[in-house]
């Protein structure tokens, strides 16, 4: 009671300048007396004469029997009056409750559905509690007042435009369901910044703005484990609602991998890094399993707040599925696993169409059973069984030596058909305007002659672990790459080797050519060379490598390179759900629905052909205790706070309503003669 | 007809009347020779039977044919007709002067209607008020032309008398003794009861009817508010607010009363009939008097 009426009582006599206060008072006060006073004086009943009042005395005879009632009866209308009184004084008194509203009238509801919000540190997840906590927000709306709900991870999902309907933004919230992706926030901030200040859709600065930017409250459901973004909120309010327990722990596999051992070609070697996020020290045990064997375990000891990185051995490992799981009892099980996909190698399809190149070949075929060579003479280039091979696509890797594919009409205005592969001209150029052909040109242009190499591009993986100090080049053609290509060997008169993408393929063209005959470069006799066709092979020819070396992450998308020419492949993802992935152009198989951590089975019809595996590997989502301060952009901090703010619930409204429906009431009562 | 008052009765409804006539259902014995037929022989044009003449017999009723015939003296004997007592007993308390129109007008109405009938009839029709004196005997009037004698007298009568029921049902059994037909107009709204007041009807041996005239007022109160209900009779004070329920429970009460009245009479032989004022009364004696067996 005290908090009902709390300090509003004297708050409503200060409002009145003191004397007057008290008498104002002191005349509410007098109004239920004097009303009751007015009722005992009115008590007149109107005389009327009626020829008898025989049957009226009996009538009221039975009535009086229960005469406590009748009297209540007889006064229900002054009951009525007082209890409008009574009403109307309560309302002046200006009764409340401390209950709580919102800020502004415009809302963006940003609930984090990332990983790391299915942890469990609050019943019964994070997600539903900041469900609870964006219901409370919708609950607490006017209405007129419009909020949008948006989801984010690594994406954002605008689950529900700007409405003031209450029910649609209770259901779209209700229905956002869990992902296991890691968090982008950045994006989510330029959509929502984008919604709500759509004067920012102008590009220059005269631009007429589209519409008025409508300041909004902002509200962040989530823990915060995300980086800083470059976004600015404009005239978005941020509120940063923290989702989670401050001492959650969690024991995450935030690394997981499997390798060739460098000295034994033949053996595996996997190793995980396991790190905990907890304030304690832990011990815990990691299991190791081959499909569904147990094959390996290792009690493994993590302080707080750091990493272990621990290795195993696997003796005679082919193919197969590894994962690594550990027991842990935390929040997040999502990162308790960790899958690597072991595959049997695919030879990649080689086709080396050259005249003689002695270099070339024992390069090639020190490759072994890596490779599939098939070497043939240019004039293999003319022949229909080239034509078809090239146009389906069934070369991983063309090298054309000194020559180049010919169209069947072929004349200086006809372009360089390519096949549907990754090829690599070696000392040739191909009649391609991206190459600087022109039609009508002279081709190939003019030679440049005794090039000073100056740079190469180390970074990129064809030209690793390589030093060219000791090649020389006699005369090269200059390979000036096209947009979006790379110049990998950069010389005194330009580039002589360089790559670029076509279609989805890659076209390495070197200027120079390794015939021992015409003795244009010494690179064929160097260390560096056979590395270098080494990595071109592995790059270019991209044969299924036996350990899936690039991680994939939920949400990502998949690229597969198969050895199998069916049209379409089924994948069979970790909850048993298959989907059915087309071949593309580039032969690759492109799976788009990597939603879960698991092991993902490629089947062509029925059978095995590889496995992938999709894997958390966050560490900013393994990390639950929720942030306190939200770093937004560089410089501005959010603190955590409630969606809520305290503030004054008038209830004077309902009460005066309350009060005239019991005025209409009596008004009824007493012209109709209703009584109970 | 030229003498009859408009404000009681409408000559179309004389003419109405004209063809009625009035029912008794036990034959009494009447003074005078009349129009109906008695239990007794006497002169009339109807033929009954014969006897034999007995020394002093009127010599005007012998069959003279039977004589020539058989030689021997008959005697024709005709079917006496006798007239018949009609009391009309009008309750002229200040109750019975309210509603529209008031209930002593109506049933000075329904007086004159059913004398009008005894009068054509050639019957003995005599109209008298609760309050009159037992010692005060009001008129006997007979055959037509005392119909302007009948309207007269029911006209001069006035509202306003305080004999209560039962002592003016005594004095009007103490001033006629003889038989016939009695009909006790009044809303009987007394506090003593209606009981004794019958029970002395009932000894007279006559054939009674109560005819009970409320007003529409009093059948379906239109009353509102917080009233204090006075009595015109005594005074008496009701403090009511009139309320729905309270309503319902007058009708309730109404109705026990009514009930109770035409159980009382159904089994004692009298036949009642609740009058209500807007209801005119000629339709009242050409319908529901008829139905009862008052008039025919």
């Amino acid at each position: 009671m005290r908090e009902f009426f709390g300090n509003h009582f004297s708050n409503a006599l200060s409002d009145l300048p003191g004397l007057w206060g008290y008498a104002a008072w002191a005349a509410a006060l007098a109004v239920p007396p004097f009303i009751i006073l007015l009722y005992f004086l009115k008590l007149k009943r109107m005389p009327v004469q009626v020829p008898s009042t025989y049957l009226w005395l009996r009538s009221i005879e039975d009535l009086r029997v229960n005469s406590i009632w009748q009297r209540l009866r007889k006064n229900l209308l002054l009951f009525l009056q007082l209890l409008l009184i009574f009403l109307a004084i309560l309302a002046l008194l200006r009764p409340n409750w401390a209950g709580t509203t919102l800020q502004g009238d415009r809302f963006i509801l940003m609930i984090d559905v990332s990983a790391s919000m299915a942890a469990t540190d609050v019943q019964p997840n994070r997600l539903e509690a900041a469900k609870r906590e964006a219901l409370k927000v919708i609950d607490a709306m006017d209405s007129g007042d419009h909020a949008m709900v948006i989801a984010f991870s690594d994406t954002v999902q605008v689950v529900e435009e700007y409405t003031s309907n209450r029910n649609k933004l209770r259901r779209a919230v209700e229905d956002l369901k869990p992902t296991q992706r890691s968090t982008n926030f950045s994006q989510a901030l330029t959509v929502a910044s984008g919604l709500a200040n759509p004067g920012r859709t102008g590009f220059k600065k005269e631009d007429v703005k589209t519409a008025e930017a409508v300041p909004a409250t902002m509200y962040i459901f989530s823990d915060g484990n995300f980086p800083p973004t470059a976004q600015t909120v404009g005239n978005l309010t941020p509120e940063y609602i923290p989702i989670g327990e401050a001492e959650s722990e969690n024991l995450a596999i935030t690394e997981f991998g499997a390798r060739r051992n460098e000295e034994h070609a033949e053996k595996l070697q996997a190793f995980a890094l396991l790190e905990n996020f907890g304030p304690e020290d832990v011990n815990v045990r990691a299991e190791l399993y081959l499909g569904p064997t147990m094959i390996d375990v290792k009690d493994v000891e993590i302080g707080a707040k750091s990493s272990t990185g621990v290795p195993f051995d696997l003796a005679d490992v082919e193919s197969g599925v590894l994962s690594l799981k550990i027991n842990a009892t935390d929040s997040l099980a999502v990162d308790d696993a960790a899958y690597v996909a072991i595959n049997l190698p695919r030879p990649a399809e080689v086709l080396l169409v050259t005249a003689d190149n002695k270099a070339l070949d024992t390069a090639l075929s020190n490759l072994g059973d890596r490779i599939n060579l098939d070497t043939r003479p240019p004039s293999f280039l003319a022949e229909e069984v080239y034509r078809i091979k090239a146009a389906g696509g069934l070369y991983d890797l063309v090298i054309f030596d000194r020559c180049l594919p010919k169209a069947e009409k072929d004349d200086a205005n006809t372009p360089t058909p390519m096949p549907q592969a990754n090829t690599w001209f070696v000392g040739a150029m191909p009649k391609l305007e991206a190459w600087g052909w022109k039609p009508g040109m002279a081709w190939p242009p003019e030679k440049a002659s005794v090039p000073q190499i100056i740079d190469i591009d180390k970074e990129h993986p064809v030209m690793q672990f390589m030093d060219l100090g000791n090649v020389r080049v006699a005369e090269s053609l200059v390979t000036k790459p096209p947009s979006g290509g790379t110049a990998l060997i950069d010389t005194s008169e330009g580039a002589v080797f360089s790559i670029a993408p076509r279609e989805g393929f890659e076209d390495a063209v070197l200027g120079f050519h390794f015939d021992a005959a015409e003795a244009v470069t010494d690179w064929q006799v160097r260390l560096s060379f056979p590395v270098f066709v080494n990595n071109l092979v592995q790059y270019l020819g991209s044969g299924q490598e036996a350990v899936a070396s690039s991680v994939v992450r939920p949400g990502q998308q998949v690229e597969l390179r198969l050895d199998t020419v069916a049209e379409e492949v089924t994948v069979i993802d970790p909850a048993g759900q298959s989907r059915s992935v087309r071949r593309t152009k580039q032969n690759t198989y492109n799976y788009t629905a990597a939603e879960q951590v698991g092991v993902y089975q490629v089947r062509d019809k029925g059978k095995v052909l590889s496995h992938f595996t999709v894997n958390l590997f966050d560490s900013a989502e393994s990390d639950l205790p929720p942030k306190d301060n939200l770093q937004l952009t560089k410089g501005t901090n959010v603190k955590a706070t409630q969606a809520l703010e305290p503030s004054r619930q008038e209830t004077w409204k309902y009460l005066l309503l309350l009060a005239l429906t019991v005025l209409v009431f009596e008004w009824y009562i007493y012209n109709r003669r209703v009584y109970l | 007809m030229t003498t009859v008052s408009q404000t009681l009765l409408s000559p179309q409804v004389l003419a109405q009347l004209e063809r009625l006539e009035l029912v008794t259902r036990k034959i009494f014995r009447g003074r005078l020779k009349g129009e109906r037929r008695s239990k007794r022989k006497g002169q009339s044009v109807e033929f009954a039977d014969f006897r034999n003449y007995v020394h002093g017999d009127d010599l005007r009723f012998v069959d003279w044919n039977m004589y020539a015939r058989l030689d021997r003296l008959f005697l024709k004997l005709f079917l006496e007709e006798e007239d018949l007592h009609f009391y009309a007993l009008i309750d002229a308390s200040p109750s019975m002067d309210y509603g529209d129109p008031t209930k002593f007008m109506y049933a000075k109405q329904l007086a004159a209607a059913l004398g009008f009938v005894g009068l054509i009839r050639a019957d003995r029709v005599r109209i008298e008020t609760l309050g009159q004196p037992a010692s005060l005997r009001s008129p006997i009037l007979r055959g037509r032309s005392s119909v302007w004698r009948l309207f007269d007298y029911l006209e001069a009568i006035q509202c306003g008398e305080t004999t209560s029921l039962v002592q003016g049902v005594k004095n009007f059994c103490l001033r006629n003794t003889g038989k016939g037909i009695v009909v006790l107009i009044s809303d009987l709204m007394d506090k003593k009861g209606y009981h004794d007041a019958f029970r002395y009807l009932l000894a007279q041996q006559m054939d009674v009817y109560i005819v009970q005239v409320l007003s529409q007022e009093e059948l379906e109160p239109g009353l509102v508010g917080d009233l204090r209900l006075i009595d015109c009779e005594d005074s008496d004070v009701a403090e009511i607010t009139i309320s729905a329920p309270l309503l319902k429970r007058y009708k309730e009460t109404l109705n026990s009363f009514v009930g109770g009245v035409k159980e009382f009479c159904s089994r004692r032989g009298m036949t009642y009939l609740l009058a209500q004022n807007k209801l005119p009364p000629d339709q009242l004696v050409l319908s529901y008097l008829r139905e009862r067996g008052l008039v025919r």
